[in-house]
């Protein structure tokens, strides 16, 4: 961690130098800002974890930047420097999220366990950086994605059943893990589990092991995915595939847990936070009777939604690039970005099958091609049709008249349908936009919840 | 009073730099402690309080990463300062140590310079 690049800002160039210097000799390397602005800027560029700062900044207010540096970087420690005349300001700026203070005069000493407590706190977090849009094993720096790794990092601590949902394909499982990873470093158990083809004696069996749902002690060497997972993180995907049965049972488990605080195994390790997954708004699993009602109000406490890849806006190309890049490091290929068109067309697409399916393309493609760019020619015949017939139309997607002809096409598509079928197809369409939530369909349609639900019981 | 300036942390801290940087250092500290000096003759001139906090903040460091007391006392007093009088001696008597201080720096300064 001693390679790791300190940012320090401080506008008394007597103070910096010294500072700089004694950061230097002890092995780090320092990047340096005279000013909030400058710090600012250096930080976005070199991706600093810890920074030394002034409280006393003359440009602008230290604790506007220290909570500039926590927006974007929650897991940066910002050690400010202050004097005892501003105590005061330190504890304000401890509010803001500074890590440490340093009371004026400090000696090197202080200065240095000061700077190796942060980075060896930070240490566990290294895999997150909010600015350059790595998250875990998540990627994307754009609002919706940044707002999602807030609300990972806010509900990370607690042990509350955590509900993710999102369309299929848009990384559930990778947003599962990073709440497991969030909460530290040590070795604990990340269980996956997927029983949706599975009858239910085996999902019984894989879940459960030789668990008897009066009581919670082990009483099976056998273990099934929720006592391998005791300790850690059972995940458990498209939770409404699971039988009623086990579905009733694994509700018993969880009202057994609230109600006794904790339980622990043999080994001392605690009963497993349990996340689980669906790619269906978790108040039709509710409504439909995929899902138990005792079991959804034990796990419907928390809830994440993961957007589509379709909904992350330009933050695509960024995606598409970093993934491109890993991909052609592991393949040993020069990939440094996409084409113009490639770009235009990945934002046009409809990405049914989310990230995973951008994944597959880009693999396919770095496989198959020797180029440092990503070219129309390499993509898969069909693809570009598919992008919502930009390409074939001739148009600028920002083009007015391009939306009016493709509604217009839109509209004859459903020329011989019976109104009732139309309004049902598009009811069902704007609840699949917005990632099968009916509360958000309902606010888009201008409609009640009750009456979407009607109109669906219907058909 | 040079043995006041002339202390073991400034000398280390000179030796951990070399002779190059030292000179630089030593500048550098000579512009921020009249820079300082500016500030506290500006608040004392308007017998402004809320002027001190700068200067003040600043003075507690360079005195402190080279270990003067004297100065560095003066410093806090002001820093921490919560009357409602302008504490005009003290003050008076941290600009009269700044100015023996820069006068040793400029002195140390030339020699080092010649030495080097």
């Amino acid at each position: 961690m001693k390679k790791q690049k300190l940012l320090l800002i401080e506008d008394t160039p007597t103070l910096q130098m010294i500072y700089q210097a004694n950061l230097a000799n002890a092995g780090y390397v320092v990047d340096v800002a005279s000013t909030g602005r400058e710090g600012l800027d250096l930080f976005r560029a070199n991706n600093n974890y810890v920074v030394i700062m002034d409280l006393f900044l003359p440009d602008m207010d230290g604790v506007a930047v220290i909570r500039q540096f926590m927006h974007n970087n929650p897991q940066s420690k910002i050690i400010v420097i202050t004097s005892n005349g501003s105590v005061n300001r330190a504890v304000e700026a401890m509010r803001a999220g500074a890590f440490d203070f340093l009371l004026k005069p400090f000696s090197d000493e202080r200065l240095l366990a000061t700077v190796a407590s942060a980075l060896a706190s930070f240490e566990s977090k290294a895999e997150v950086n909010l600015a350059t849009g790595n998250f875990y094993d998540i990627i994307g720096r754009g609002p919706l994605m940044q707002d999602m790794y807030r609300k990972i990092m806010r509900i990370a601590p607690s042990t509350a059943p955590v509900f993710v949902i999102g369309e299929r394909g848009v990384g559930k499982e990778a947003c599962a893990n990073a709440i497991h990873n969030h909460l530290g470093t040590e070795a604990r158990p990340f269980i996956s589990y997927s029983g949706g083809d599975l009858s239910p004696a085996v999902q019984d069996e894989t879940l459960f092991g030789g668990l008897d749902d009066l009581d919670l002690e082990l009483t099976n060497d056998e273990k099934g995915a929720l006592q391998k997972a005791y300790g850690g993180t059972l995940y458990i995907s498209e939770v409404s595939e699971l039988d009623p049965f086990v579905q009733s049972k694994l509700a018993v488990f969880l009202r057994k847990v609230s109600q006794n605080n904790q339980y622990f195994d043999n080994a001392g390790n605690h009963f497993p936070r349990i996340i689980c997954s669906t790619s269906t708004d978790p108040y039709v699993l509710l409504e439909t009777r995929k899902i138990r009602e005792d079991l959804f109000y034990q796990l419907h406490i928390l809830t994440i939604n993961v957007p589509a890849l379709r909904d992350i806006g330009d933050d695509i190309i960024f995606v598409a690039e970093e993934m491109l890049k890993r991909l052609s490091k592991s393949e040993q290929k020069t990939y440094v970005g996409l084409s113009a068109e490639v770009a235009d067309l990945f934002l046009s697409h409809s990405w049914p099958r989310n990230i995973n399916q951008l994944r597959n393309l880009i693999h396919k493609i770095v496989a198959s091609y020797d180029a440092s760019l990503v070219d129309i020619d390499m993509l898969p015949i069909g693809f570009a049709s598919d992008s919502k017939r930009a390409i074939d139309i001739g148009m600028d997607l920002d083009d007015e008249r391009f939306t009016v002809k493709r509604n217009t096409i839109a509209i004859q598509q459903l020329v011989g349908l019976q109104l009732d079928e139309v309004e049902r197809e598009f009811i069902d369409a704007t609840i699949h936009a917005h990632g099968g939530s009916i509360p958000k369909a309902a606010e888009i349609l201008g409609l009640a919840p009750s009456t979407i639900y009607r109109k669906r019981s219907k058909s | 009073m040079a043995d006041n300036y002339q202390n073991e942390t400034y000398l280390g801290l000179l030796e951990k730099l070399g002779p190059k940087q030292s000179l630089v250092l030593i500048e550098k500290l000579m512009i921020d402690i009249k820079n300082t000096r500016r500030g506290l003759q500006a608040a004392l001139s308007t017998k402004t309080t809320d002027m001190l906090n700068e200067p003040s903040h600043v003075l507690i460091s360079l005195a402190g990463v080279v270990d003067v007391e004297e100065l560095h006392s003066l410093a806090k007093t002001i820093n921490e300062f919560d009357g409602d009088v302008f504490p005009v001696d003290t003050v008076k008597a941290t600009i009269e140590c700044l100015d023996l201080w820069l006068d040793f720096l400029k002195s140390d300064r030339t020699a080092r310079g010649l030495a080097s």
